[in-house]
């Protein structure tokens, strides 16, 4: 997983557009990471999510696919996924919180201790962001920056109509200005290369008010 | 209501299309208040999917406008001679039957059109489609929605083949004249009903993650935990899913016009549905369900959301049952008559169906039956109905609940969640995977103590965590009733509930052998976790212990 050399792709687009962005973490994304530490240690220390944001609102926690009962006896590895979610309806979505009363309907497949691990630098971390978590967390890890599958990325900007095109004020690749339209058409990356991709909220009260202040 | 009255006058081992057999359809206990998510609708019979007794639920209009009539439960009962079609109007003055047979092998769309040509845009409608009067045991009964479309459904057991079987195609409410039903003690009933708003408003499912994303909001994560089953229940992840999850849902709503955050009532708080608007911005279909997605989507192989649409609004149309359609197509797909993610083949198997040709009758009497007619082991049913979007290996608890339920294999028998304030079922060790045959007895008590008062199924996600919400619902029943209910009465009737479904089936012929699920879930491991159910037949049969 660990791939040192990227291509990056920084878009800076009116708010509107980055609601339609925000869909693109759901399906994952990568991280460099520290791994050999536990979910809570990556969650609170690595990405700066606060404790108290990981209680009250990040009630479903998957692990490489098994819900997780307690963030502290788990080991993040290299190459791990972690699914982040809010609390979700029905009595399965009840089954599957942190936790939950009804955890012994899932007995099986519930994440369980972790494996002995030791600290390595430099390592990938797959997340998924899903529903609340995708809008309130989405913005700020978009705009430092996450890895995305090459494949994945260029899926989603091929099917962009286009008023998302419109709404995007910057299109920088590899730190260069480029036309949309060559970034529309998936080109300019190869299929299994990772995008470091970020993505910047463009101020438009904020330029307006500049330029006032200019005249 | 429905389940009390048809365990004493419907005689179990009769034909459930027979004359002998009735369709009772009930309103809640404060339907047509100002109560907020009082609008379901309960509908009971035998079944002719399970040939046990059913009781189906239904959002829409009709709950609120048929108690606003004034009346407690409308009961169809014998059968016509002939073949006529009869189309009944209720209003402030009347009850009108008449034979309309201008209505015979209609959509349900076009006969709400007429409805309202009829009698005007101030109806609401119960009716059936084609499914419904060609009596196939996957038929559903339509309630209109805000918008007087024929959106919200009594879709599991075939409540639909058993209105067919009467030759009643459509009943029309008008409440023209009729105000809101008023409590005893209206200053107490206000009051409660502002607690219980605010509770619902301020729980993170029903004020945040229902209204923003639907229902479909649990496709990422049941699909994450593994237990989303795809192609006919053989593996538990799909890499489809968010594709279809309710995010994209809701993105692709958005951006088309549509809605995503509505009601399918009025008087509706959570408001966990919406619009979906086709790619030209036109109203194909409400949101499609979680249900829906999974069992038209994932189940079949499908990443579509517009396929996933067009099915919903077949199925509404013709009156199926989306989940019994969904598994019924997967089953149909793994006897090879179509391939797994074949979008177009799914709809034109669902077009045979609402043609009524010899493979759409097939097809439209559900999963089990399919399997027989095509010689396909995995039938995944229990009692004759198909399983909903969770695998029982993987989720095991509800497994217990699919081989127990007196409804045959049904997800929501055992929904609420509200059993640590209810109390119900003495002390569980909820940590123990012994107790999950008792965790899942007091989940159904507590849904049958719920269902019973007509309320939302989702209230229960406020009412799990916050006891001030449940006090709130009993509060509004105790200040229109001038009651003094208690939690312990509730639960009480919902043990009675359960009591009465479970004679009922064992008078038909039901025993502790019928509450088992398909052999294969015990022996075929399903992947990711290569898990297969294995609760013991002996834990199975103490459900009923009591």
């Amino acid at each position: 997983m660990n791939n040192s050399k990227s291509i990056t792709l920084s878009l800076c687009v009116e708010e509107h557009v980055l609601a339609r962005i925000l869909p693109i973490l759901q399906k994952g994304f990568m991280l460099r990471s520290q791994v050999g530490c536990s979910l809570n240690e990556f969650l609170c220390v690595q990405q700066k999510i606060s404790s108290c944001y990981i209680t009250e609102r990040i009630s479903t926690i998957f692990l490489d696919g098994k819900p997780v009962d307690d963030i502290d006896m788990t080991a993040i590895q290299d190459g791990s996924t972690i699914a982040l979610s809010g609390a979700m309806p029905g009595l399965v979505g009840a089954v599957m919180r942190r936790g939950s009363f009804y955890a012994s309907f899932r007995d099986s497949i519930t994440y369980k201790k972790g494996p002995d691990t030791h600290t390595q630098e430099n390592c990938m971390v797959n997340l998924k962001f899903f529903n609340i978590v995708m809008k309130e967390l989405g913005p700020d890890f978009l705009k430092k920056g996450i890895f995305l599958k090459s494949s994945d990325l260029t899926d989603f900007l091929k099917n962009q109509p286009k008023d998302f095109w419109q709404g995007n004020k910057e299109v920088l690749l590899n730190k260069k200005p480029v036309e949309y339209s060559l970034i529309k058409k998936g080109e300019f990356v190869l299929q299994n290369d990772l995008v470091f991709f970020s993505v910047k909220i463009h101020r438009k009260i904020l330029q307006d008010n500049i330029q006032d202040n200019i005249q | 209501m429905t389940s009390l009255i048809v365990s004493k006058e419907v005689p179990p081992l009769c034909h459930p299309l027979g004359a002998r057999n009735k369709l009772v359809i009930a309103p809640g206990l404060l339907s047509g208040t100002s109560a907020s998510m009082s609008g379901r609708i309960s509908i009971g019979c035998k079944s002719p999917l399970t040939s046990g007794i059913k009781e189906s639920n239904s959002g829409g209009q009709p709950a609120q406008t048929l108690a606003r009539l004034g009346y407690a439960a409308i009961i169809m009962e014998g059968k016509p001679e002939g073949n006529d079609l009869y189309k009944i109007i209720i209003n402030k003055d009347k009850v009108k039957i008449d034979i309309d047979n201008s209505l015979k092998m209609l959509g349900n769309y076009d006969v709400v059109d007429k409805m309202k040509k009829e009698y005007g845009d101030k109806i609401s409608t119960i009716s059936i489609g084609p499914a419904g009067e060609m009596k196939m045991s996957a038929a559903s009964i339509a309630c209109t929605d805000m918008e007087l479309r024929p959106t919200r459904h009594a879709g599991r057991g075939g409540t639909g083949a058993v209105m067919g079987s009467k030759r009643i195609k459509v009943i029309v409410l008008d409440d023209t004249g009729k105000s809101m039903r008023t409590p005893k003690d209206p200053e107490k009933f206000k009051k409660a009903n502002k607690i219980f708003v605010e509770g619902l408003k301020k729980h993170p499912v029903t004020g945040k993650a229902l209204p923003t994303y639907g229902t479909n909001v649990l496709t990422n994560i049941i699909n994450e935990s593994g237990g989303f089953p795809i192609n006919n229940f053989k593996s538990g992840k799909f890499s489809g899913a968010s594709k279809i999850s309710g995010e994209s849902e809701v993105e692709l709503q958005t951006k088309r016009g549509g809605l995503a955050t509505h009601g399918c009532h009025r008087g509706c708080v959570i408001q966990c549905s919406g619009i979906y608007n086709d790619k030209h911005g036109n109203y194909l279909t409400k949101q499609p369900e979680y249900e829906t997605v999974w069992a038209h989507g994932a189940n079949c192989g499908i990443d579509d959301l517009d396929t996933i649409a067009m099915l919903d609004r077949m199925d509404d149309d013709f009156g199926l049952d989306t989940i019994e359609m969904g598994a019924t197509i997967a089953v149909a797909m793994e006897a090879g008559l179509a391939k797994f993610g074949d979008r177009e083949a799914a709809i034109n198997l669902l077009k045979e169906v609402g043609k009524g040709t010899p493979l759409g009758r097939i097809l439209g009497n559900g999963a089990a039956i399919t399997a027989k007619a095509y010689g396909v082991e995995r039938a995944p049913v229990v009692k004759g109905q198909a399983m909903p979007a969770y695998d029982p290996r993987a989720i095991k608890g509800i497994g217990v609940t699919y081989a127990t339920s007196t409804m045959g294999a049904d997800h929501t028998a055992g929904y609420a969640i509200a059993t640590n304030i209810l109390k119900v079922g003495g002390d569980v060790d909820p940590l123990k995977t012994e107790g999950q045959v008792d965790l899942s007895r007091n989940l159904q008590i507590a849904t049958a103590a719920i269902d019973s008062t007509g309320m939302c199924l989702f209230i229960a996600f406020a009412v799990l965590d916050q006891p001030e919400t449940f006090q709130a619902l009993i509060d509004l029943l105790n200040a229109f009733y001038g009651l003094t209910l208690t939690a312990d009465d509730v639960t009480a009737l919902g043990k009675s509930v359960l009591k009465m479904e479970r004679k009922f089936n064992t008078d038909a012929g039901f025993t502790t052998k019928h509450d088992r699920l398909p052999e294969y879930f015990y022996t075929e491991a399903f992947p990711p976790h290569n898990v297969t159910f294995e609760i013991k037949d002996e834990e199975l049969d103490k459900f009923y212990n009591w």
